[in-house]
């Protein structure tokens, strides 16, 4: 992977994490307006960048897989490649 | 049902092999307080969840795990690639390879196979729930002890990222400890299990 590409992977990563962390704390407190707020925040950064690496890169699910470029799924690094970190 | 993303929590990117430190991390795979113990326990002590936001948190959290698995996991085979004969044996990691070779098999770091007498599932929501407390504890101590015998930076980084995951776990169990017990009725506190027994007044 070129590091243009695994600048973009850890700003999904960094992205993921915020929501995730919405998540949880959403979870055992629903109606707390400034975690939603933050939940909607993050979740619309992480879907722009989810849309951005796969048009550019390649798929991060295999429904996110661009099938005029052949099955790109399974012909890029998996993430526990040392090149895919 | 669950979606496979590929990519990693947190980046894993170790420069240098290591099999011994590989044959200690490896109990956060398939030891008594790992991380496939820790999924298992949440996907499953769900079902009987009478709330539905601590089944919520249990979904989530054992989702997240499964995550750690994974992170794990790449730790193995990235301190595994390479190794020599003689290095294989030098590190200790030689009883190990005999019977997985480099492959990522769940055992606790003195050999034991992963085993579900690691997890408790008890079908009441105040049983459970402290069970989880505690595993998140186990788990942070695990992440202690390992970074007390880990000096590679490359490995530290993210060790530490799964050690704090642990506090915040932590945290959103308490959380939900405390939904289920401001659902309880006060005159009877622990008198019926509401995963269970159908509620008379």
């Amino acid at each position: 992977m070129n590091d243009m590409r695994k600048r973009h992977m850890k700003q999904i990563q960094t992205y993921a994490f915020a929501v995730k962390e919405a998540v949880l704390y959403l979870d055992t407190h629903p109606e707390d307006k400034t975690a939603l707020a933050y939940f909607d925040k993050y979740r619309k950064l992480l879907r722009e960048a989810t849309r951005t690496y796969e048009e550019h890169y390649g798929p991060i699910t295999a429904d996110g897989t661009d099938t005029s470029r052949g099955w790109a799924w399974v012909l890029e690094p998996w993430p526990w490649e040392l090149d895919a970190n | 049902m669950w979606i496979y993303e590929k990519k990693l929590q947190y980046p894993v990117k170790i420069k240098n092999p290591n099999a011994a430190l590989a044959k200690i991390i490896i109990s956060q795979l398939g030891g008594p307080d790992g991380e496939l113990a820790a999924s298992t326990r949440y996907l499953s002590q769900r079902f009987s969840m009478p709330y539905r936001e601590v089944a919520g948190i249990l979904t989530d959290v054992g989702t997240e795990e499964l995550a750690h698995v994974e992170m794990i996991s790449t730790i193995l085979y990235q301190l595994t690639r390479n190794l020599t004969p003689e290095e294989i044996k030098k590190s200790g990691f030689d009883t190990y390879f005999v019977d997985h070779t480099t492959g990522i098999y769940p055992v606790a770091a003195a050999g034991v196979p992963f085993d579900a007498k690691y997890i408790g599932v008890k079908g009441d929501v105040f049983a459970d729930l402290n069970e989880d407390l505690a595993a998140e504890q186990k788990a942070r101590v695990t992440y202690d002890n390992l970074l007390r015998l880990i000096d590679d930076p490359d490995v530290c980084d993210p060790i530490r990222f799964l050690r704090e995951r642990e506090i915040v776990h932590y945290q959103r169990f308490g959380d939900a400890l405390r939904i289920s017990q401001d659902k309880m009725d006060e005159k009877n506190f622990y008198g019926w299990n509401p995963s269970f027994d159908k509620k008379v007044h």
